[in-house]
């Protein structure tokens, strides 16, 4: 893992350290109470240079989401700060200059960012099952590969999981088992940010074929998707009769011959994913 | 004469390096100036007479963006294809082409101009300022929406703040003035407008809490001739609109081209939000002239009239929206009228010889005011200003229009309006003024998703009533343009460049450009064969019909 190579500068702040190392580490980061350096500073840094994009909370607005565990153009807080000093050319992404944000406001800023990430971390503390049996749960009787890759393995219907655990905590995880409807993926980048993934639509077109599968994407005069046995479907606006998008569903299956354990359990497995352990 | 001023043109950049024959570039120029007025201000004043051309930002100087071309209609268009395609330099395009005598004359991000050979897209020269990597731009990206054409000259802003004059022929700098302090946030990112004997521009700059200002300047010499600030001082009208010291700081830039009225010889400028954004405590009072529609006299820069679609804005709703002129009866008499669908979600109609309020609606979805009252002020709904905690209000700060121009086609008397169907919780903070620092005082966190969308709406142009709405996965950048061919061209985030039945809504073509359109459509004409003009991420798509128009003209005895 990219990440958790990366040597870290000792002055930032707990949080952070909880998103880079290892599970271990960061239990050890968990139980020191999480603070971040000149924290009323580096909020009003944020909200002065950030959040009219990003947003106040840093969940996205014009500009792209931040409040997620890994960044995708972020390896570290080097290239997070060479990203606010510089931009990101072709996006609306600009650079602050010198005398906008001195190297500690950067500094400031890209710790911020990052601790905004972490706040959707794992509370590591809140894993309790067996990561072990997690994964035989998962590759063998819950049979979740027929569905899901994880490290170049399985079946690609649901989201990819190699690297869940970076992205997503352990609640969301828990309540992505038991009520997968609750809360649908959120596309993060392009013109498709924000919008549902994995969404199920059902289609009826003029000719009476009947589709049922999940939006892959979308525009004003045509849709994309992938039906449930994984064949891919183009129609065009114009030959549809009926379009429910299915919002509130998902075709995730919910854990019903699950009990508290497995998920326990499956949770356990889904944090290590992509941490490296 | 005039067909030897296209070819000469031509042949200092493309004739005599590449040895294509141009002979044709100027074919069809109807002037009769001296060599040097390629554009004289009569053909501005007169652009719906030469559809072939496009002269001015929005087409005309009502700014109707509408093409009176009607060779690609309702009945071919879905037969349209690429003609040719230009790849921009790496930005955001928000550029509207000038077309005149057979070349193309456009911006690249973030402020350098092209000329291109308009039948082939080959280019005849680029200029590109030298500006340091430091420029600074707060609160917008870098950008630049096109230049303006007079005589033989090109006119640019850059986002360094300074107004440049080029050759036509050539690109070579015949002036260069420094507008404004780009170190205290000051930037040019609007198309100048041209008008006879002035060149006017605008500022960008409130989020880091400039006092703008409109400026017109002597399109031979760059000599100032008039600034006309939109934030009064003290003792002048409207500085009792300011609490303190806070008008020095109060924002109001002019970041879009305005329209013109030759008639009654008045200018009208859009102006900008006050500064700062989100907190209006510091700012008592209704911020005269922030959020308001000037019109001006162009000879002085005098103000003749205003009218304040939002005061004391606390949402970032600036009006700098294009401004369109219209002439109509409105209760039995004949009207000269400006209307405009406003950032703040409300449609205006309004007398353009004295801004007297006429008639406001609201056309997309908005929950800050119970409606306008008879002189056209909002009703706010208390509770509605941004909080430490969060607000939730509709329309987002990016409003329910924007920049991204609309269209007005006199043939069906619709207002067409890409809308912008998004809310946003809107946060207070505290913030003090620092010469060229953000000075916004908070922020929004938008609604996305499934819970934000967009439309094509078209309004009837005198009570803004919904005609047709053609629906939008996202809320668009993009403008729209009309044409006598009874379409309405537009884009999407998507990617779509599309075509609508102007009178219905129906959609009639659409090219998947894969990337956002963020600029709006334009038309011309070249050897007879209408083109369609749009841009989708870094590429400038050039549309027309297969007969005749082909591979760029590539028939025998073009080359």
């Amino acid at each position: 893992m990219r990440i958790a190579q990366t040597t870290w500068p000792l002055s930032l702040a707990v949080p952070i350290l909880l998103l880079l190392c290892p599970p271990a580490a960061a239990q050890e980061a968990a139980d020191a109470a999480p603070e971040l350096e000149d924290a009323e500073r580096a909020e009003r840094l944020y909200r002065a240079h950030c959040a009219r994009c990003h947003g106040v909370q840093g969940l996205g607005g014009e500009g792209p989401e931040l409040a997620q565990l890994a960044l995708p153009r972020v390896a570290d807080q080097v290239q997070l700060e060479r990203i606010i000093r510089f931009g990101i050319p072709g996006t609306g992404m600009p650079g602050a200059r010198a005398t906008v944000l001195d190297d500690d406001a950067v500094s400031l800023v890209a710790g911020y960012v990052l601790w905004l990430g972490a706040q959707t971390t794992v509370d590591a503390s809140s894993v309790t099952g067996d990561a072990d049996r997690g994964l035989d749960l998962f590759w063998a009787e819950g049979d979740c590969a027929s569905c899901h890759i994880v490290a170049g393995q399985g079946t690609a219907v649901g989201p990819e999981l190699t690297i869940i655990g970076l992205r997503r905590g352990a609640d969301y995880l828990r309540e992505a088992l038991s009520a997968p409807a609750a809360r649908l993926p959120v596309a993060r980048s392009g013109a498709r940010s924000g919008f549902f993934e994995y969404l199920p639509v059902r289609i009826v077109t003029h000719d009476g074929d009947i589709y049922n599968g999940m939006r892959m994407n979308e525009d004003s005069f045509t849709i994309q998707l992938m039906t449930v046995s994984g064949a891919f479907v183009s129609l065009r606006k114009g030959e549809i009769a009926e379009m429910e998008k299915r919002v509130g569903h998902s075709l995730m299956p919910v854990a019903q011959d699950l009990d508290e354990d497995d998920v326990e359990d499956l949770v356990a497995y889904l944090t290590t994913l992509g941490r490296g352990s | 004469m005039e067909v030897l001023i296209g070819c000469g043109l031509a042949a200092r950049r493309g004739c005599a390096a590449s040895g294509i024959a141009f002979a044709a570039v100027a074919l069809g120029v109807s002037t009769g100036q001296s060599a040097t007025a390629q554009v004289p201000y009569e053909r501005l004043v007169a652009a719906d007479s030469e559809p072939e051309s496009w002269l001015t930002y929005s087409g005309n100087y009502g700014s109707h963006r509408f093409s009176r071309l009607d060779q690609i209609n309702a009945a071919n268009v879905a037969d349209l294809r690429v003609v040719w395609a230009y790849q921009m330099d790496e930005g955001l395009i928000e550029t509207t082409p000038i077309v005149a005598d057979g070349v193309m004359y456009v911006t690249e991000p973030p402020s350098s101009v092209t000329a291109l050979d308009a039948r082939t897209g080959k280019r005849l020269w680029k200029w590109t300022p030298q500006m340091g990597s430091d420029v600074l731009h707060i609160g917008f990206p870098e950008v630049n929406r096109g230049v303006a054409i007079l005589d033989s000259t090109l006119y640019v802003g850059t986002l360094d703040a300074h107004l440049v004059a080029l050759d036509a022929r050539s690109g070579a700098v015949r002036w260069d003035v420094e507008v404004a302090d780009n170190a205290i946030g000051f930037s040019l990112t609007l198309a100048p407008l041209a008008l006879d004997g002035k060149i006017i521009v605008g500022v960008s700059g409130a989020e880091a809490g400039v006092r703008g200002f409109i400026d017109a300047y002597d399109p031979d010499t760059g000599k100032l001739i008039w600034r006309t600030y939109t934030i009064p001082a003290p003792g002048e009208f409207g500085s009792d609109t300011w609490g303190g010291n806070s008008w020095e700081t109060g924002g109001g830039s002019t970041w879009l081209t305005g329209s013109y009225d030759p008639e009654l010889d008045l200018l009208y400028w859009p102006i900008g939000n006050p500064a700062p954004d989100w907190n209006g405590d510091v700012r008592p009072g209704d911020n005269l002239y922030t959020d308001c529609l000037l019109a001006l006299d162009p000879d002085t820069g005098e103000i003749v009239w205003w009218f304040q679609f939002t005061p004391h804005d606390t949402h970032d709703w600036d009006a700098n929206q294009i401004q369109v002129l219209v002439d109509a009866e409105w209760e039995g008499e004949p009207r000269k009228l400006v209307v405009t669908a406003n950032r703040n979600a409300f449609y205006y109609v309004l007398d353009r010889e004295t801004g007297e309020f006429l008639h406001g609606t609201e056309y997309s979805k908005q929950t800050w005011a119970e409606g306008l009252d008879e002189n056209g002020r909002p009703i706010v709904i208390p509770g509605t200003d941004p909080t430490e905690e969060g607000n939730l209000v509709w329309p987002s700060l990016q409003g329910a229009a924007n920049w991204f121009s609309p269209s007005y086609s006199p043939m069906t008397r619709l207002f067409y309006q890409p809308t912008r169907i998004m809310g946003a919780i809107y946060y207070k903070a505290d913030v003090e003024y620092e010469p060229g620092q953000p000075f916004m005082g908070g922020g929004e966190q938008a609604l996305r998703g499934e819970e934000a969308s967009g439309a094509v709406k078209a309004l009837d142009v005198l009570t803004g009533e919904l005609k047709w709405e053609f629906p939008l996965q996202s809320p668009p950048w993009a403008g729209v343009m009309a044409t006598a061919g009874n379409l309405v061209f537009g884009g999407s985030e998507e990617g779509n460049i599309f075509a609508l039945d102007a009178g219905t809504g129906e959609p009639l073509w659409n090219f998947q450009a894969g990337a956002a359109v963020r600029s709006g459509p334009m038309s011309f004409e070249i050897d007879g064969q209408q083109r369609v003009v749009n841009s989708a991420g870094g590429t400038m798509f050039v549309f027309g019909l297969p007969e005749g128009g082909g591979s760029g003209g590539a028939r025998p005895g073009s080359f």
